[in-house]
């Protein structure tokens, strides 16, 4: 059975004003699979992320989403009507409204009603802690909060593919693991996932397939059981 | 984390509903005895009053752009004084009747804003601001020269109140007081919270899927019309229209009254208003250069009281 390609980069290349970041890109996700991008900070894992999310202004090859649809010239806000969802690195909340309202703003346009799984009350049935604090500003929570809430924002949308940007980042070994674990329960959902991280262990519970990136271009790429880990190792290592 | 433990947050909680409580109590208080305002007899207090409620409408109608969406715009003059000067226009030079210049001076500031929304929208931050200025300029030069139409620096009178000062008064409270809850009840709809997200951080509100530049359009129509109808308001308290209010210096009062009274609450730049006439009232008893201790204090409020003088009281209410 041929599965849908969710998303396939080919030679995307993009730019910080004057400076080019990324080096002809290509890769795939399918459908309801966790793929990881991997490398060391400032390799252009975030920079990855934010191109298919139409966030960086210059940006040029081909970004098809769903075997459907060229993400590559549209802005970020009919990017994720189409079905990415984004969470950014720290969760990108909005540290002066309360969790409830951070939920509430992306709440009301998910495309396909019919469809639709993620509701308020789905979300607090995968988070718990999100219904003990809807109501204190979020610039309250701890990191893994955060995080939470940003992955429960971006779920909200009913996206066919959600984009997390390090969400091991900075995180204690217990909440790293109980980020592994949503991710691996989006994943049943049927979301595919696009994660770039760096934490290997991390990387190991959750990733289905792997692209290593270094200075802005992918190195290596394979399944997450076939690939050594002194392969992805030798690629993290600070040299 | 409740199952980890292995973070603590130790943040507090603010407790917001009970000052909520206590701060419509107080408007409701302060609604009610400034009814009781005419009947006193006083005409200056009276003259006095129904300018700081018109006032108060337009600081509010302001902060609808201004702190709930993080857009300063250094224009609103020219919605202030085309919806009033459209009215002048209308009843005074074209003999309609007393309403439908009313009504039509606020359609005219619906549609200056979103004519000057959709073009100066795009800039951001002080870019913005310059351009909303420069616009509002634009229509003081017109008013300023085109004296057949504007009556240049002498304005246009001649036109009724439809009110005596008294019934003006009633009427005044009436429209502000609804006009003020339509806008409360804007700033906390979803498309008000959909604002706040802008404020704090647009990106995030595109990639949460919402086109931030209708947004933005949205907010800034409807703070140009709630600035037209205290436009209109103006017009009829003085039956005059002068450029003053077309003025760049007439778009700085909503923007001082703010800063002072505190953007980050509703009611702020309301309690603005009331403290920027009465202390403007009272200096300028003793000296011509008001415009200078008031330059003062507002620099100290910025830099020492970002809440402004509602955010001093809140925390004077939550340290006891």
């Amino acid at each position: 059975m041929k599965s849908v390609k969710m998303l396939k980069l080919s030679d995307v290349n993009s730019y910080y004003g004057k400076s080019h970041i990324l080096f002809d890109v290509s890769l795939e996700v399918d459908k309801g699979e966790v793929v990881v991008l991997l490398g060391r900070n400032g390799v252009g894992k975030t920079t990855t992320l934010r191109t298919i999310m139409g966030l960086v202004s210059k940006r040029t090859g081909k970004i098809v989403f769903r075997e459907e649809v060229d993400l590559i010239e549209l802005p970020p806000y009919r990017i994720a009507k189409h079905g990415v969802g984004y969470v950014p690195d720290y969760g990108g909340v909005f540290p002066n409204l309360t969790v409830e309202e951070n939920l509430k703003i992306s709440i009301k346009q998910s495309v396909r009603q019919s469809d639709r799984i993620f509701d308020m009350e789905e979300i607090f049935k995968i988070f718990p802690q999100l219904k003990e604090f809807a109501k204190r500003v979020a610039g309250t929570l701890s990191g893994g909060e955060r995080r939470m809430l940003g992955i429960a924002r971006g779920l909200l949308l009913n996206p066919d593919l959600l984009l997390i940007d390090e969400p091991s980042e900075g995180l204690a070994p217990k909440i790293v693991h109980n980020i592994a674990e949503i991710i691996k329960t989006i994943q049943e959902y049927g979301v595919s996932l696009l994660v770039a991280d760096q934490n290997l262990p991390f990387v190991e519970k959750i990733a289905d397939r792997v692209y290593v990136m270094d200075k802005g271009e992918i190195k290596l790429s394979g399944k997450m059981d076939e690939l050594s880990r002194q392969d992805l190792e030798r690629f993290l290592a600070f040299s | 984390m409740s199952e980890g433990g292995a973070v603590e947050t130790t943040v507090e909680t603010i407790e917001t509903v009970p000052t909520m409580e206590k701060s419509l109590i107080a408007v409701i208080a302060v609604i009610a005895a400034s009814l009781l305002i005419p009947l006193t007899g006083n005409k200056y207090a009276l003259y006095l009053s129904t300018k700081i409620w018109i006032l108060i409408l337009y600081a509010i109608a302001f902060n609808v752009l201004f702190g709930y969406s993080g857009l300063l715009s250094f224009g609103h003059a020219l919605f202030f004084s085309g919806s009033a000067y459209t009215l002048a226009i209308l009843v005074a030079r074209l003999d309609y009747p007393l309403v439908v210049g009313f009504i039509l001076g606020i359609a005219a500031a619906t549609l200056f804003s979103a004519v000057v929304g959709t073009l100066s929208l795009r800039h951001r931050e002080i870019h913005f601001a310059m351009v909303t200025l420069a616009f509002s300029m634009l229509f003081w030069g017109i008013v300023m020269k085109w004296r057949d139409v504007t009556g240049g620096e002498d304005g246009i009178t001649g036109f009724p109140r439809g009110f005596s000062m008294f019934w003006f008064y009633y009427f005044t409270v009436l429209v502000v007081v609804i006009c003020s809850y339509l806008m409360y009840r804007f700033v906390k709809s979803d498309i008000g919270l959909i604002l706040e997200g802008i404020r704090e951080n647009e990106t995030r509100v595109q990639f949460s899927g919402h086109s931030t530049l209708k947004y933005r359009l949205y907010a800034m129509i409807v703070s140009g019309t709630f600035t037209g109808v205290a436009g209109v308001l103006w017009a009829l308290l003085d039956r005059t229209v002068t450029p003053t209010i077309a003025h760049w210096t007439f778009s700085a009062i909503p923007v001082i009254v703010t800063l002072l009274g505190g953007p980050q609450s509703f009611i702020g730049p309301a309690v603005g208003t009331i403290v920027y006439v009465i202390i403007q009232d009272l200096i300028t008893k003793y000296t011509l250069y008001w415009q200078f201790i008031f330059g003062v204090a507002i620099v100290a409020v910025v830099l020492f009281f970002r809440g402004g003088v509602v955010g001093i009281v809140e925390r004077y209410l939550r340290g006891r």
